[in-house]
């Protein structure tokens, strides 16, 4: 017997007649069960300070306590600092003297390891503008490793948003 | 305090709107509005359903834990079916199925499995014979669609059981709107091809 096809109209009654069939009684149950919690940004920050905060009482207080005076002396200092501006650049200028050698320090150090010795011996002899360059290399490094990775993430994630 | 809504009556971004603050209710709305049509969607693309409820589930669990991205200005529905289409198509791409049978998975090797791999049509007919003719008809369509291309599938479904417009199918399927054209018109073709038989 030869076969006609069917009409287009007929192809499209049969489509449209297709039933939705429904999952298992049990399905919302599993997907709710399987959502997490809608938080907050700071939620866990919230939960991890408060897994700080100690169960025994007398522990509370004495934490409290600590918090408190250190708060106190804190604020103390700076308001301190702030009427005697002298000291407080003397401590400053002292201060960033020794920030600027440990910060030299790690430079050379991550030179040293990055590009070798050599290049940590030649960016030191050409000083300022070595290390600028130097620095604009290894940050220019990172700035495309961290690119890839942001490209590859987003790629994926894109997938499936709205 | 003011009553909860009744969320029944919200349209979808209120209720994406209550899920977003974390509402049980809201998710359970979510899933009780969208659960057949997306578990239809599915199993009609991976023809398991047992894999397609276990997909069904991805895919929800997966918007309702990013649905504080949600927009309103997007059709919920339409985030829903993308997902729902991206998981049977990764399904797909793992383990290929190529046969359709409303009676159970074609890797069902067991009594068990291939009444935990078949489903019921959810509508009935009125007599036996009207019944064993719509189940032939119903399971002749299921089959023909079954052997369509997936990307076929997923618009052809689109377009007829979820009653989508070709702009919301080619927005779902991040597809351009005369491919979503080409593929239904060529689905239809393919499916006149594939159901010849029942004309005698």
């Amino acid at each position: 017997m030869q076969h006609q096809p069917l009409s287009p109209d007929e192809v499209d009654r049969l489509l449209d007649d297709l039933p939705r069939l429904a999952p298992s009684p049990a399905f919302a149950d599993r997907v709710v069960t399987g959502v997490r919690a809608a938080e907050p940004w700071y939620a866990p920050f919230a939960a991890a300070a408060l897994r700080l905060v100690p169960a025994a009482p007398w522990l509370r207080i004495v934490m409290t306590v600590t918090a408190s005076v250190m708060a106190v002396a804190a604020t103390s200092a700076l308001a301190w600092l702030a009427f005697h501006p002298d000291a407080a650049g003397d401590i400053f200028s002292r201060t960033g003297k020794e920030a600027t050698t440990v910060a030299a320090g790690v430079m050379r150090a991550a030179i040293e390891g990055v590009l070798g010795s050599g290049a940590a011996g030649m960016v030191e002899s050409h000083g300022a503008a070595g290390a600028a360059i130097s620095i604009a290399v290894l940050a220019g490094a990172a700035c495309l490793a961290a690119l890839a990775l942001g490209r590859l993430t987003t790629a994926r994630r894109a997938r499936d948003l709205p | 305090m003011a009553p909860p809504p009744d969320l029944t009556n919200l349209p979808d971004a209120g209720v994406a709107a209550l899920a977003q603050r974390g509402r049980e209710d809201a998710f359970r709305e979510i899933v009780r509005r969208y659960e057949r049509p997306v578990f239809s969607l599915i199993y009609r693309m991976v023809r398991d359903s047992a894999a397609a409820e276990d997909l069904a589930q991805d895919a929800f669990i997966k918007v309702l834990n990013h649905i504080d991205k949600y927009q309103p200005e997007f059709k919920l529905s339409s985030w829903l079916f993308k997902i729902a289409n991206n998981v049977a198509i990764d399904h797909l791409r793992r383990r290929q199925l190529h046969t359709v049978s409303m009676s159970g998975s074609p890797d069902a090797t067991s009594a068990e499995e291939i009444e935990a791999t078949s489903f019921e049509l959810a509508d009935t007919a009125d007599s036996p014979l009207d019944e064993i003719e719509s189940r032939e008809i119903g399971s002749a369509i299921e089959r023909a669609i079954g052997k369509l291309r997936p990307e076929y599938r997923s618009c052809i479904l689109l377009r007829h059981v979820e009653a989508r417009s070709y702009e919301e199918i080619a927005a779902t399927l991040d597809l351009p709107l005369g491919t979503v054209k080409t593929y239904i018109h060529r689905a239809r073709i393919e499916l006149r091809a594939l159901l010849q038989h029942l004309r005698e």
